[in-house]
């Protein structure tokens, strides 16, 4: 039984009706939730993804603005009038946006260093390589192919998808952020469906991580990120096929691994396989997430080794 | 005048107090031989917005009306299971070994004296009357001062995004000395993932608020699982 729910893909997970769990850790034993049964599910017979216009993928070195904003401080406006009162108080206003918007940008540019060694393998990384490998890695059934943006678009659903990948400041992660809109065939742009899924990689241990993504051309780095944006399409195509996730869900706030920080994200817990949760956030986004392994999962790693986020 | 000036003095000099600095827990501090140790918390305040640096009226007006919206959300923020906090700090101490008295009710730091000797590591409060009223040694003290969120400004201008807020202080008061064993202060904020300002449910500051309680619970819990 064990191993038959540990066969159970990631998707069917993220997709089943979300049990209650009243548990306060995501680290915690979780049920895996009741699927969804496959006759519920809309067909997807054929199915498109479209290029995006830009060429290139996006890495952006992972960054918070926990410590962003400039402080308290007091400020003496010219009272002169009341004229010169708002005047002041407005160019005190634009300064301090423009310091702030300033600060935020330099934290992302500081942030961003962390990809100084991975230059040579992401300026030739195109969305072309990325999503034709990410592609053969989905699990969604149907028949799949990949089309350049201008190209014309047959019966088949059509998935456009803008990722972003962000890689954790200790190099031990990649997460990848896509926004995907979801079109079913001769449908009025009205049904388009829209979802954003952030998916985390499991955490390497080696020691020098970014020699282990770039070796070979960065095979590893492109692989992980194939793994993951086929992740998300997975869930977001699930999704669209009709999977619903009950409405009296319990909030809480689960704990998860970004590399080897621990998160936590609010959200409903939709789905859990192979150390890996779903999570839907308050935001009405999607996560897939790792989180500590529990004891009953040891020795599920052939199961688990060729999870997409893995 | 110069009754005048002195006065002043002494108010500028009560104001330039140093702040209390953190005492790490000893290595001896739990344990067995540690006496009958009391875990309490003060009452959980109400979850809010605080708008640090506006500083006059009509600024503090000004930045009130301007986060009526996030501030009429934050209070209907829960504090889920912040109150059992004390809870899980005395079943860590229990572990130890330590003697534990869980004081169900909340304290109240207002009601209690203050302490006539003054100095670093110099309880503010007179704990000492408690020592006999709860039948302990020391007193832990979980003391959450502001929950919900944060923002700060200059005057009438916000310089910061609003952001996810706990602060507070963890305390261990040896009640013979009304001295400090082990002092805490928890300071936590956390930005919004991505955009904040989304009315009426601010999704993504209200995930950083639920970020911020759970650090906040952790950083309170930390000393006692080393």
């Amino acid at each position: 039984m064990r191993r038959t729910l540990r066969g159970a893909c990631v998707l069917l997970s993220a997709v089943a009706p979300m049990i209650a769990i009243p548990s306060a850790r995501a680290g915690d034993a979780i049920a895996p939730p009741q699927q969804e049964a496959a006759s519920a599910l809309v067909e997807i017979p054929s199915w498109t993804v479209r290029l995006p216009k830009d060429a290139n993928v996006v890495y952006k070195g992972e960054v918070s603005f926990d410590s962003a904003g400039k402080g308290t401080g007091s400020m003496l406006y010219p009272a002169v009038s009341a004229v010169t009162m708002l005047a002041a108080v407005v160019t005190h206003a634009l300064l301090v946006e423009s310091s702030k918007s300033r600060q935020k940008d330099n934290m992302q540019e500081e942030a961003d260093k962390v990809l100084i060694p991975y230059q040579s393998v992401l300026g030739d990384y195109k969305h072309q390589e990325l999503m034709q490998r990410g592609l053969e890695l989905t699990s969604t059934p149907g028949t799949k192919r990949l089309i350049q943006f201008s190209e014309q678009v047959g019966a088949d659903w059509v998935v456009d998808s803008v990722p972003v990948f962000w890689i954790t400041q200790d190099q031990s992660a990649i997460v990848l952020d896509n926004s995907i809109s979801v079109h079913p065939p001769s449908a009025p742009s009205t049904a388009v469906s829209r979802y954003t899924v952030r998916v985390v990689s499991n955490a390497r241990g080696e020691t020098d991580l970014a020699g282990y993504w770039t070796a070979e051309g960065g095979q590893k780095l492109k692989e992980q990120s194939a793994g993951l944006f086929a992740q998300s399409l997975d869930i977001a195509l699930g999704q669209s096929r009709g999977a619903t996730s009950k409405s009296d869900e319990v909030f809480r706030t689960v704990r998860y691994r970004q590399g080897k920080a621990e998160k936590m994200e609010r959200g409903r817990l939709i789905g859990a396989h192979c150390d890996r949760i779903v999570v839907k956030t308050l935001r009405g986004w999607f996560m897939s997430v790792p989180v500590v392994r529990n004891e009953a999962d040891i020795g599920a790693d052939d199961q688990c080794a060729h999870a997409p986020g893995s | 005048m110069r009754i005048v000036l002195a006065t002043i003095a002494a108010l500028l000099a009560g104001c330039a107090s140093a702040p209390q600095p953190s005492v790490a827990l000893g290595q001896d501090t739990l344990g067995a031989k540690s006496g009958r140790i009391g875990v309490a918390m003060t009452s959980v305040p109400k979850t809010d917005t605080q708008l640090l640096g506006a500083g006059c009226l009509l600024c503090m007006a000004t930045a009130s009306i301007a986060n009526s919206s996030l501030t009429s959300h934050a209070h209907h923020l829960t504090a889920e299971d912040l109150p059992k906090l004390k809870n899980y700090v005395a079943d860590l101490m229990r572990k130890k070994g330590t003697e534990v008295t869980l004081i169900e009710e909340s304290i109240n730091l207002d009601a209690l004296p203050a302490n006539s000797s003054k100095g670093q590591n110099i309880a503010k409060k007179d704990f000492s009357s408690l020592q006999a009223k709860y039948g302990v040694d020391k007193l832990l003290v979980i003391n959450i001062t502001a929950l919900g969120f944060m923002r700060t400004y200059s005057a009438y201008i916000p310089t910061s995004d609003p952001k996810g807020f706990l602060e507070g202080t963890g305390y261990l008061v040896n009640l013979k000395t009304n001295t400090y064993e082990w002092y805490l202060p928890v300071t936590v904020s956390k930005a919004s993932d991505g955009a904040w300002d989304e009315p009426p449910e601010f999704p993504g500051l209200t995930n950083a608020y639920f970020q911020a309680l759970e650090i906040g619970k952790d950083s309170f819990t930390q000393p006692f699982k080393d």
